[in-house]
């Protein structure tokens, strides 16, 4: 089955961005532009994997996490934080808050890449 | 009164910050402006200008980055060169520079953190200068920074959109070129009222 990946940004950028990479990947891809979108969009797709930024308007990322860990069907669903967001205090809040990985805004597309093949199988498109 | 030095290498931390950001996402070299290469070129017709406010424990601020719209359309055409994108739409361009204030102070809250002024990034808003509708807690007229009322020193609310107090301790104001587009990235700090 194709693996799912939410990407949770209020930036269209980012989000285009996210979606023109993992284009080539056997994977579909949708997208939210604040938390509450996100959890919206996590209880209707139960996406595979989530990328999701903390400073957003509406819902910030955080406030998604807690809501995503305290969901019955959604509870166990991987998250990797993508933020331009660096504070230790930051850091250690989401790691209570069981996020697999961490990445810093601007990101390498490489790194992302990498950290998301270490959660669910990117594999090429068959039409690619 | 506070728990940060008006000593704090503010330019340093600002030109890494920004330098690394627009290295690394769009790629693009950026070059820092003299202080005495005062009138190299013209201003550019259409500027944008991003805030991204601050809130650390010890200090406020504001992340001020000002640029040519052009320079934000040409970025995302680079971003997008890799597809077959539509060009660049205005809310594209405003899009862009509120990610692009948001790395940037990002990188700038943990150049502040490593000085032992650990602080949380507020909501990006992008302004502009010109005439015409100015998105919500915007305001004309934006140099120099304008004041804010003394009341809202102090106060332990999240990151907010307020502008800062009118006298920060430390500012930083610096100047750079990028595929021959002037910005601007102004940093300014206060300390906290306890």
């Amino acid at each position: 089955m194709t693996p799912k990946i939410l990407s949770v940004d209020d930036s269209k950028t980012i989000r285009t961005a996210l979606a023109r990479l993992f284009r080539p990947f056997a994977c579909e891809v949708c997208e939210a532009a604040n938390g509450e979108e996100g959890l919206a969009m996590a209880a209707a797709k139960k996406p595979d994997l989530i990328i999701l930024d903390h400073n957003m308007p509406v819902m910030d990322g955080i406030t998604m996490l807690r809501h995503l860990r305290e969901h019955a069907e959604l509870k166990r669903t991987p998250v990797i934080m993508l933020t331009a967001e660096s504070g230790c205090e930051n850091i250690a809040t989401v790691a209570r808050l069981g996020v697999r990985d961490y990445l810093i805004k601007p990101f390498r597309e490489d790194q992302l890449l990498a950290k998301v093949a270490r959660i669910i199988p990117l594999l090429p498109r068959p039409d690619a | 009164m506070s728990g940060f030095s008006s000593r704090l290498p503010l330019d340093r931390i600002g030109g890494q910050a920004l330098t690394e950001v627009l290295e690394t996402w769009p790629g693009l070299p950026v070059v820092a402006v003299s202080p005495m290469d005062r009138d190299a070129s013209a201003p550019e017709a259409e500027e944008v200008i991003v805030r991204v406010p601050l809130r650390g424990k010890s200090l406020d601020g504001l992340v001020q980055l000002r640029f040519p719209r052009a320079f934000a359309q040409q970025a995302l055409a680079r971003l997008d060169e890799q597809c077959q994108s539509p060009p660049p739409q205005p809310a594209d361009a405003d899009d862009f520079a509120r990610e692009l204030g948001n790395m940037v102070a990002g990188r700038v809250a943990a150049g502040l953190g490593i000085a032992g002024c650990s602080c949380a990034l507020g909501i990006p808003t992008v302004c502009r200068p010109s005439p015409g509708p100015l998105p919500t807690g915007c305001r004309p007229g934006f140099s120099p920074l304008p004041a804010a009322p003394a009341a809202n020193a102090g106060t332990a609310d999240p990151p907010s959109q307020a502008p800062p107090p009118a006298a920060p301790l430390v500012i930083s104001h610096t100047r750079w070129t990028c595929q021959g587009h002037r910005l601007t990235l102004e940093i300014r700090l206060h300390p906290r009222a306890t």
